[in-house]
């Protein structure tokens, strides 16, 4: 998008199409009008406190609020006592018909419909749940008038299909005047600008506190291109509040008498609306979905970013509190409050700082605001103070546990809670009715819960269950112990011990999962074929096949196997498709147990990963250095597959083939050539002899590196050879024993990464062999640690003086 | 003072139009005693943008304050204000980040001299933090306040002024630790003088302490000593940009003040403060990894560097400032006490300035002069 300027030094390079006599002009005419537009910025004390005097004052029929326009259903919980912030307005949209047609460009796949989602998150200071609050108390009627999600996509989602995060903070980040006025005002960003202009100021009248911002907000946005504005979708949500807000004025009975409507937007809107014609959109009630979901502080401050949004929703929840309570109303005993709680908690992690400090802090942030010509303390007067003061050091050294304990307590981890006998999410419904079909206790404290795979056929479905927890990512459940056919660890064990915990974020997660589906199961099935749409590799997509498998889903099995014939086609990582083809094997050798049997297109999936895993042997041998082990052991499993799979006829010639015409290749890495040696090897393609033979290639000249990497691919495959052959262990001996003293202190460090593959078992029987070919008798064991010890013991058989010469 | 024989002038002496004009200008509430008020030591160290009129001698004059200190503003806000508390300030950083800078304007700022101050070393001794004596005459007269010879402390204490206390942790801990009933209770007792060796602070008193994390002492402090101030850590200049105007800015006004004439284009400086900026961090402006010399590449050593590297110009080439002569001074400042730094500065040579050399004159030339590193 294009955008003006956003920062600039000086008022005449601001570049605005407002003159001071235009902006009083429209002031004018913005306060001669009967309805009344009261202009908030989102989640601000200051518009709270002075939209309840303004309320006060009007007496109005009737409350319009900048919220999503159908979103009224959700006015009980909002109005409920039962209901705290932080919560979210959440709307969403599936898109299945692909009427956006973004389908498969916002998702990954023509297939998967695009998840389109929208969050208008709310605390208790927001000035529009404070309005929604004192119309149920005054019993004056409420309505939202923004346009809801649905109309806003094609404007909003062209980019991408992260989740929108109302409100529109974006108009304070992209703002050359804000950034102007930080500078004049000596302020580091926007949001101490707004926190030194307004929040901090609580003693105003309130209508001169609106005429303060329809200033601010005229000059603002006048800073901001039409092409923006028209981009982000704002005229045409403009134009759709001024329909809402005529159509509402048609009914309201004194139309005469000022603030009998009262009109709450945003700044930005507040100071156009009155000059629009107003244009209505059809809405579609069933696309416009819009439920009440909790949220966090955390969230909040996350996602409002901090140059314009909320830093710090605790902070500002405390001053709410205290300018509530009648008994206290200043709300600088909410920064003392805090900053004794920052105290306590630097002192947990570990930072030595007193109540002294406290006070001092206290009283800095008070000068500081002073000094910065606020009303009162505000946010960054007292995170200011608190590093000054309880940071007793380096930064560096000091900071980190204070900024924590500051992060902990000015944005804290409060869970908003939604009443309960208002509000039905089904996701929410549905898990906790299966929990209860299940018998499986929802309760905070964790539970160990062990589940005897084989012994019922409930402990089957609850291990279904819980592993579809795990795939959506609740945090409900975590498996501590028990078969992973993922990683294939403990694959002898017939049970799963399961750590379980219900509490508020499960809640939260499964509340906000709402798009994915209305069950559980279902939720996993839209995130699955996401998952295996979007990816490429077949590695990664025969694992979700697994996942689905120990889900229980296997309804989805046959379509998605249909599409991995097509991710395996044209997969071209060799490590992908050999690890495609172990997930598979497993998903074939437990299908007895995941229920899979009727799934049969498994053996020629792996037959198919198998083909096309041998076709590209060549392209390994490019491999770097740091792949060399995972690559390696990728030889090794197609190996033993190759070597133990008997359920489907397995040309191993073809195999064979591959590996002899990519060795006869001259370059690539020695270490993967080592291993492909190894293999001709144990497919016996090759007798010890022709080994010996290319390893003494290597070392003709003296100590080789690649010789060195061959050794170590070669061992990787197949190091029994060394302690089986004799021969072969009679021809490796004779190579060490004529490498000079330089030679041998080159090729340690690679022989001793070989060597580290041997168990200390052998490492024992090869050194026995060396000393028995020696004759020597007597060994004695250098103690000093792991496989270095052995070695050297191993090479000072070896070299029989050489380490004496050396002087070692 | 004649000029001609002054090698620095503190700054109160080399700003004194800007601080005459923000004193004339000064409406804003000040603390008692205080020379500016907080608003206006601000404007003095960050600068402002607005001409300010101001009168000497009958005659009318306009100014603007320009910036002293490039860094984090908002910390120069929070020093300001503390040192309107009754808790000392205690700047701290590496070596080279304008530490003492900001102590010495900010004194000049608030009490309108930036020479009531103490060098911390080793040797320090509680007498010269409190006060000691004229033996002469304290045998002659015995106690008495003509005989005592004040400690900067004293006279700031006395008079009611900032005093300036640098590398204070390079001091024995026992001597630091003097200072914790002075800024405590803000008195100092003089025993010997009986009733009359009660010397209360005045208003305006506070203490600068500055404090390199180079050096362990900062780490070592007495939890009691910490307690009585508050740290502010000074960090490198961050910008680029801000870096070179620092260093053109105080490099000019050295060649200036010592009337040496050289053309100094902003293109070297640029290379330079790059080089320096490069090496700090460990990585290039855009992106590449470099090794960082154990020597704290500070923005005080780049303008050392740049200094030096006019004088050369000057004294032994053309006049005019070119790379190499950046080159022959460069390795001064970075190979300090470790020799592997030189081979970490062969190595930006060949990665970064040979690679820059191939298609911007300026790097080219300071490429070729890789053999002055040697």
């Amino acid at each position: 998008m294009t955008q003006r300027n956003t920062s600039c030094d000086n008022m005449s390079d601001l570049d605005s199409k407002e003159t001071m006599e235009g902006i009083q002009k429209k002031i004018r005419k913005i306060e001669d009008q009967t309805i009344v537009y009261f202009p908030i910025k989102h989640h601000s004390i200051a518009c709270s406190h002075y939209l309840e005097k303004a309320i006060d004052f009007y007496k109005p029929e009737k409350i319009l609020i900048e919220l999503p326009f159908g979103a009224e259903v959700n006015l009980p919980i909002l109005q409920s006592d039962l209901t705290i912030p932080p919560i979210a307005l959440h709307s969403f949209y599936v898109d299945n018909l692909n009427i956006f047609e973004l389908n498969g460009k916002l998702s990954p796949d023509e297939s998967i419909p695009v998840r389109f989602e929208g969050y208008h998150p709310i605390v208790a200071y927001s000035p529009e749940y404070h309005a929604i609050q004192l119309a149920k108390e005054k019993e004056i009627e409420v309505e939202f008038i923004d346009l809801p999600l649905y109309n806003i996509i094609p404007y909003r989602f062209k980019q991408s299909s992260i989740s929108l995060f109302y409100p529109d903070e974006r108009y304070y980040e992209f703002n050359a005047y804000g950034a102007l006025l930080a500078k004049k005002l000596r302020c580091r960003n926007f949001h101490e600008v707004w926190e030194t202009m307004f929040e901090t100021n609580l003693d105003m009248n309130f209508q001169e506190f609106m005429r303060k911002l329809y200033i601010f907000s005229l000059v603002a946005r006048s800073s901001l291109s039409e092409e923006f504005l028209e981009q982000e979708g704002a005229n045409i949500r403009e134009e759709f509040m001024k329909y809402r807000i005529k159509k509402s004025y048609q009914d309201i009975q004194e139309k005469d008498r000022k603030g009998s409507l009262l009109v709450v937007t945003g700044a930005f809107h507040s100071v156009v609306l009155p000059f629009l014609k107003g244009k209505t959109q059809k809405i579609r009630k069933k696309e416009n979905v819009i439920i009440t979901v909790p949220y966090t502080y955390n969230q909040l401050a996350l996602s409002s970013g901090y140059q314009s949004g909320n830093p710090a929703p605790r902070y500002y929840d405390k001053l709410w509190s205290n300018l509530r309570n009648p008994d206290i109303k200043d709300i600088k005993i909410a920064t003392l409050n805090l900053a004794l709680e920052v105290k306590n908690q630097s002192r947990e992690y570990g930072s030595f700082v007193s109540v002294a400090d406290s006070v001092h802090v206290f009283r800095m942030a008070q000068n500081l605001g002073s000094f910065r010509g606020k009303e009162t303390t505000g946010y960054y007067d007292l995170v200011d103070a608190v590093k000054s003061v309880f940071i007793k050091g380096d930064e560096k050294i000091y900071g980190p546990s204070i900024y924590r304990a500051l992060d902990e307590i000015l944005i804290g981890d409060e869970y908003g809670t939604i009443d309960p006998n208002l509000s039905t999410t089904p996701l929410l419904a549905d898990f906790q009715y299966r929990a209860k079909k299940l018998r499986i206790k929802l309760a905070a404290a964790t539970k160990l819960m062990r589940l005897n795979l084989y012994q019922t056929s409930t402990a089957k479905l609850k291990s279904q269950f819980l592993h579809q927890t795990v795939f959506l990512n609740l945090g409900f459940g975590e498996m501590i112990k028990g078969p992973n056919l993922i990683k294939k660890e403990n694959l002898h064990l017939l049970a799963e011990q399961w750590n379980i915990a219900y509490n508020r974020g499960v809640e939260i997660k499964l509340i906000s999962s709402i798009s994915l589906g209305n069950t559980v199961r279902n939720a996993c099935l839209t995130l699955l074929r996401e998952k295996f749409a979007s990816t490429g590799e077949s590695g990664v997509a025969s694992e979700l096949l697994l996942v689905a498998a120990q889900m229980g889903l296997v309804e989805v099995l046959d379509d998605l196997g249909k599409q991995l014939i097509d991710i395996i086609d044209k997969d071209r990582d060799f490590k992908s498709l050999v690890q495609a083809l172990y997930q598979l094997v497993a998903l074939y050798n437990y299908q007895e147990s995941l229920l899979t049997e009727g799934f049969k297109p498994l053996l020629r999936l792996i037959e198919q990963a198998y083909i096309r895993a041998t076709f590209l042997v060549p392209s390994i041998l490019l491999i770097q250095e740091d792949e060399e082990e995972t690559v390696i052991e990728k030889i090794k499993a197609l190996t033993n597959f190759i070597l133990s799979f008997d359920d489907i006829e397995v040309d191993k010639n073809l195999f064979i083939g591959q590996i002899k015409t990519t060795l006869t290749n001259g370059k690539g890495n020695h270490a993967v050539k080592g291993a492909l040696t190894g293999v001709l090897y144990s497919l016996h393609e090759k007798k010890v002899d022709e080994l010996t033979r290319e390893i003494n290639g290597y070392f003709v000249g003296g100590a080789s590196l690649d010789g060195g990497s061959f050794v170590y691919g070669l061992f990787m495959i197949c190091r029994e050879i060394l302690l089986l052959k004799e021969d072969f262990f009679d021809r490796i001996d004779n190579l060490v024993c004529q490498f000079s003293n330089e030679d041998f202190l080159t090729i340690l460090p690679l022989f001793r990464r070989s060597f580290s593959l041997f168990t200390p078992k052998e490492i024992d029987i090869i050194g026995s062999n060396v000393a028995q070919k020696r004759e020597i008798e007597k060994m004695e064991k250098i103690e000093i640690s792991g496989n270095l010890a052995e070695l050297l013991h191993f090479a000072d058989q070896l070299a029989g003086s050489k380490f004496e010469e050396m002087g070692l | 003072m004649a000029k001609e024989k002054i090698i620095r002038e503190p700054t109160e002496i080399r700003n004194r139009d800007e601080i005459e004009a923000l004193k004339q200008n000064d409406t804003y509430d000040k603390p008692e005693n205080w020379f500016l008020s907080p608003r206006m030591v601000e404007t003095f160290i960050l600068g402002s943008d607005e001409v300010l009129e101001y009168e000497v001698k009958d005659k009318k004059k306009k100014i603007k304050i320009t910036r002293k200190f490039y860094g984090d503003n908002v910390l120069v806000q929070r020093s300001i204000i503390t040192l309107a508390s009754d808790r000392g300030l205690l700047l701290i950083g590496e070596p080279g980040t304008a530490k003492s800078w900001l102590s010495e304007h900010l004194a000049a700022g608030i009490s309108h001299t930036s020479l009531n101050g103490i060098q911390g070393t080793a040797g320090v001794t509680e007498d010269q933090i409190k006060y000691s004596w004229n033996y002469a005459m304290l045998l002659a007269e015995g106690p008495s306040l003509n005989a005592l010879v004040p400690s900067p402390v004293y006279v700031g204490m006395k008079d009611g002024l900032i005093t300036r206390f640098e590398e204070v942790t390079r001091c024995p801990r026992e001597i630091q630790d003097t200072l914790i009933s002075i800024l405590s209770d803000k008195v100092l007792i003089v025993p010997e003088l009986g009733e009359k060796g009660v010397l209360l602070a005045r208003k305006g008193f506070n203490i600068i302490g500055t404090a390199n994390t180079r050096d362990k002492g900062v780490n070592e402090m007495s939890s009691a000593l910490k307690r009585r101030f508050n740290f502010e850590t000074v960090h490198p200049i961050k910008s680029v940009k801000e870096e070179i105007e620092v260093v053109q800015n105080q490099t000019e006004g050295m060649l200036e003040s010592d009337n040496v004439k050289v053309e100094f284009k902003h293109d070297i400086y640029e290379l330079l403060v790059k080089t320096f900026h490069e090496l700090r961090k460990g990585e290039t402006t855009d992106g590449v990894k470099v090794n960082i010399p154990s020597t704290v590449m500070s923005t005080a050593e780049a303008v050392s560097v740049a200094y030096n590297s006019g004088l050369y110009a000057r004294y032994y080439d053309d006049g005019i400032v070119k790379p190499k002569h950046l080159a022959i001074n460069i390795k001064g400042a970075v190979i300090k006490d470790n020799n592997e730094d030189i081979q970490k500065l062969n190595q930006y040579w060949d990665l970064i300035v040979k690679r820059r050399g191939s298609n911007n004159k300026d790097w080219s030339s300071y490429y070729d002069s890789k053999k002055y590193l040697m």
